[in-house]
């Protein structure tokens, strides 16, 4: 499975604490892991649209899509979005972690 | 408690819907993801449950595992592959010779040891592998490997003409390092081996990658390497294809389909402690895949 581009701007050591704490079924823990990813996914990506010029919209996708790995992409974003966009991917999914951690404790 | 984790995942999916909704409310992002995209992304991060949930576990664990124990070999300054005697011996000389050597836990080798270790495979199998080659190190030596989907060999490439292990499934995109050929038609058996035989880094967190990566990534593409199980002494030559395990993951390295199975790690969690060393071969003698089975 590749590395996502923005993976080393998201801390998920909690994430991984709070997960290690729960007893469940490992098919659930694999759930739980693919949701994870997929909200960190979607709002990381959201937060990039609403900050980048539409215009920008469809090579930014195109690119996530081909090279979802590549360290260009932060490149990328630097120029068409701004010098401080790892601050904000960073601060946006310590944002989502948060609210994933308060979704797994509010149950458990 | 089970319950209360099933409630959980309920709030998940409610959440991952409704960020979901907020990302297709960009133009752009609906006419990209609605085709297929989201869907794939959804389907690579699921694809150990997939194997695991399909009955497919039944498939891998019918695959033929590794029992013989031949060996093909170059060593340096040859041009041909020797067979090396005392066929046993060579898998059971790596498996002791290293086990007594290797922490059993992610690790970067100190000098020493990795001289110690270098010295062993190459006495074994004739390969010289090393921890450190053009000054180049991986942060760890010995960690965690994990089974890895196929990948797209050339454009238009599908999981069909994938001639073993189909139920892998194939990644969405492609490798970190690009195409193995640029088209259909400039993919040659090389490039067939290469895929077949790839392996994982975490290039990503090499301390100079950010500064450096475009060289980075020239030097660690197709890179070759030997990967050892010294568990059972099972090796193989192996190159690089694409980057990664997240370290989140708790995985350092990768395996192709084929490269796991010949390791023997192919079945329950998929995942085994592995030395993964540098191959030194300027003139590229030395083929990829098994060198012990």
């Amino acid at each position: 499975m590749s590395i996502l581009f923005y993976d080393h701007l998201v801390v998920r050591t909690e994430l991984e604490e709070q997960l290690h704490d729960i007893e469940g079924a490992e098919n659930h823990k694999g759930k739980t892991l693919q949701l994870i990813d997929d909200i960190l996914f979607q709002g990381i990506i959201s937060l990039i649209l609403d900050k980048l010029e539409p215009h920008h919209h469809h090579t930014f996708l195109s690119i996530v899509h081909e090279r979802p790995y590549d360290p260009e992409i932060i490149s990328y974003l630097k120029t068409h979005v701004g010098p401080n966009i790892e601050d904000e991917i960073r601060f946006e999914a310590d944002k989502l972690v948060k609210m994933i951690i308060l979704d797994l404790q509010s149950e458990n | 408690m089970a319950t209360n984790f099933l409630q959980s995942i309920e709030k998940l999916e409610k959440r991952s819907n409704t960020l979901r909704h907020k990302l297709l409310s960009h133009s752009a992002s609906k006419k990209f993801f609605t085709k297929s995209n989201l869907i794939a992304f959804r389907l690579r991060q699921r694809s150990g449950q997939l194997l695991a949930g399909a009955g497919l576990i039944g498939a891998i664990l019918t695959m033929p595992t590794p029992s013989d124990l031949s060996v093909s070999a170059v060593s340096p300054g040859t041009t041909q592959s020797q067979p090396v005697e005392n066929k046993l011996t060579v898998r059971q000389k790596l498996m002791t010779g290293l086990q007594e050597l290797l922490p059993h836990q992610p690790t970067k080798l100190t000098p020493d040891s990795a001289e110690k270790v270098e010295k062993i495979i190459f006495e074994n199998t004739g390969i010289t592998a090393k921890a450190v080659l053009d000054d180049q190190s991986l942060n760890h030596h010995l960690g965690y490997i994990g089974f890895e989907q196929h990948l797209f060999r050339f454009p238009g490439d599908t999981l069909a003409q994938h001639d073993e292990i189909q139920e892998a499934g194939i990644a969405p995109g492609r490798g970190a390092f690009g195409y193995f050929a640029k088209d259909s038609g400039s993919f040659t058996t090389r490039e067939y081996q290469r895929e077949k035989y790839y392996c994982v880094v975490q290039t990503l967190y090499l301390e100079s990658w950010n500064r450096d990566h475009k060289f980075l990534k020239d030097w660690y593409a197709i890179r070759k390497m030997i990967v050892i199980n010294p568990v059972n002494g099972l090796a193989v030559v192996c190159d690089i294809g694409d980057a990664g395990p997240a370290d989140w993951t708790g995985k350092q390295f990768g395996g192709s389909p084929e490269t796991m199975q010949y390791l023997d790690l192919n079945k329950g969690p998929r995942k085994g402690l592995v030395l993964m060393l540098f191959v030194d071969d300027p003139d590229n003698k030395i083929p990829l895949g098994p060198i012990n089975q």
